[in-house]
């Protein structure tokens, strides 16, 4: 497990758009904002919508993401950030 | 209306099998919280009543009966014999309404896992009496003779503060002379475990309520039983009860599942307050809800703010640092301790308080408790779904 509070960088490919799908749902009337650069908090989304996501990434890369929505949601900042500590777990699941 | 007194009490919890031992790891700020048995590997911690001897001899017949109903005649039978009744000479004017918030959850799991594990293709012939809601409630008539009014409250975490608040208008009302009232759970299964860590609210650590570092709730199992009478009742019988419990309110914030609402809290609050006649200024010591979690205990506070104003809220303290979170049970663990509070003349702590949080800025009895002449008491339940109740107790005129 890793935790997925402090990250950076810039994400782009099958992670950001996958996120991107599964968010979308859960962001309605901010759908055209999902882009690496948004911050979560501007999407509309509540700490439970997030656990739901969370449990929709877990279960579709099968990897465990160590989150505590007491604690962590507050410190995550934009979706290519999100995006980022996914590749990481999912490549620290599979190394290449 | 008839005047209700509280003439008894029992516990069974981790944190102590007796009143004394209860009230004792209260005022110690003393948790137990360990891995449940359950889900070994998982870091999953609870507050589990972990002595088989203790349980085999709570004395009831283990076999036809769920944890969370063995747990509700042992702490029966203990308040019974504090309030000092041996048989009722009218047991159809005695009610038993007790709280519980998922069944025999422990006792499904463990047969459907006959079926889904292990391709068997019976259970046990009282799958269905163990594993049913109500089934602490007939245990508790059973056991006890009580052949009143007889049901469970379910109202998750506030199912406890629901049933002792039910019973107390059966008394006012004058439909029973009795009850035996309160709340048991025995949710640490396998599968209950891992749902409520899926939600992300559960700490890996310790309950922290009202502190900045606070990270979540932790589950526990138990029961909390209190013996409420009729005043005039009571006098008859020749006990003499120090405290009554005075008012109960309770509604539903109408809102949102999981984030509670201050303004339905709140109301909450000032309903209990109105129904015993009271002001908000009477209340000398709030026990909360306080489960742990960043948002419940923020929001806790703004409630007390909106009733009591910014600068004159009384002294408020979680126990849940020490009982864990035993959801049904929970608002009757916290009524007995706020009944305890009154009579001692202290207010128990808020245990594992380590750093303040600017959002919570009120006094939470931090740590170490507080003696203080307490004549009248709030204990608050905010369930999951909205779902609010307040009871308030004081001093017997």
């Amino acid at each position: 497990m890793s935790d997925i509070s402090g990250s950076r960088g810039s994400a782009d490919g099958p992670v950001l758009s996958d996120l991107v799908e599964i968010i979308g749902p859960y962001a309605k009337g901010h759908r055209d904002d999902l882009k690496a650069e948004t911050k979560i908090e501007k999407i509309g989304i509540d700490s439970f919508d997030f656990v739901e996501i969370i449990f929709q990434i877990e279960e579709k890369y099968g990897i465990d993401v160590d989150y505590n929505a007491n604690s962590t949601f507050s410190r995550l900042t934009t979706i290519g950030d999100f995006a980022d500590e996914i590749s990481k777990l999912v490549a620290a699941k599979s190394p290449a | 209306m008839n005047r209700v007194v509280v003439t008894g009490a029992g516990v069974v919890c981790a944190a102590g099998f007796s009143v004394p031992a209860f009230w004792d790891a209260l005022l110690a700020a003393r948790p137990r919280f360990a891995e449940a048995k359950a889900v070994p590997g998982t870091g999953i911690l609870a507050a589990e009543i972990l002595d088989d001897a203790v349980i085999a001899d709570l004395g009831v017949k283990a076999s036809s009966c769920d944890r969370s109903a063995l747990f509700a005649v042992a702490a029966a039978r203990q308040a019974l014999a504090e309030a000092g009744f041996d048989a009722f000479a009218r047991p159809e004017r005695v009610a038993v309404v007790i709280g519980n918030g998922a069944g025999g959850v422990v006792s499904i799991e463990e047969q459907y896992d006959r079926i889904h594990q292990n391709a068997q293709a019976r259970v046990h012939p009282m799958t269905v009496a163990r594993a049913m809601v109500s089934s602490s409630a007939s245990w508790v008539s059973m056991a006890t003779g009580a052949r009143g009014p007889c049901f469970v409250t379910s109202s998750a975490c506030a199912s406890a503060a629901h049933a002792i608040g039910a019973a107390f208008q059966l008394l006012r009302s004058g439909a029973a002379d009795v009850a035996i009232a309160g709340g048991t759970e025995a949710p640490l299964s396998n599968g209950v475990l891992r749902a409520w860590d899926a939600m992300k609210i559960m700490s890996s650590t310790t309950c922290r309520p009202f502190a900045r570092t606070r990270d979540g709730l932790i589950l526990a199992e138990g029961a909390g039983l209190i013996v409420l009478e009729t005043a005039e009742h009571a006098t008859r019988r020749g006990r003499a009860a120090d405290v009554e419990l005075a008012g109960f309110g309770s509604n539903a914030d109408a809102g949102n599942l999981f984030t509670p609402d201050p303004e339905g809290m709140a109301a909450a609050m000032r309903l209990a307050l109105a129904d015993a006649g009271l002001s908000p200024g009477d209340v000398a010591y709030v026990n909360a809800h306080g489960t742990g979690t960043a948002a419940n205990d923020k929001l806790e506070t703004e409630a007390m703010k909106a009733v009591f104003g910014p600068g004159a809220c009384p002294p408020i303290s979680s126990i849940k640092g020490v009982t864990g979170h035993s959801l049904g049970a929970a608002g009757a663990l916290e009524a007995i301790a706020t009944v305890l509070a009154i009579r001692n003349g202290v207010a128990p702590p808020t245990a594992n308080y380590d750093e303040p949080d600017p959002d919570c800025d009120l006094d939470y009895v931090p740590n170490v408790p507080r003696t203080m002449a307490i004549r009248t008491a709030m204990s608050n339940s905010f369930a999951f779904g909205g779902l609010n109740a307040s009871l308030v107790f004081a001093k017997a005129r």
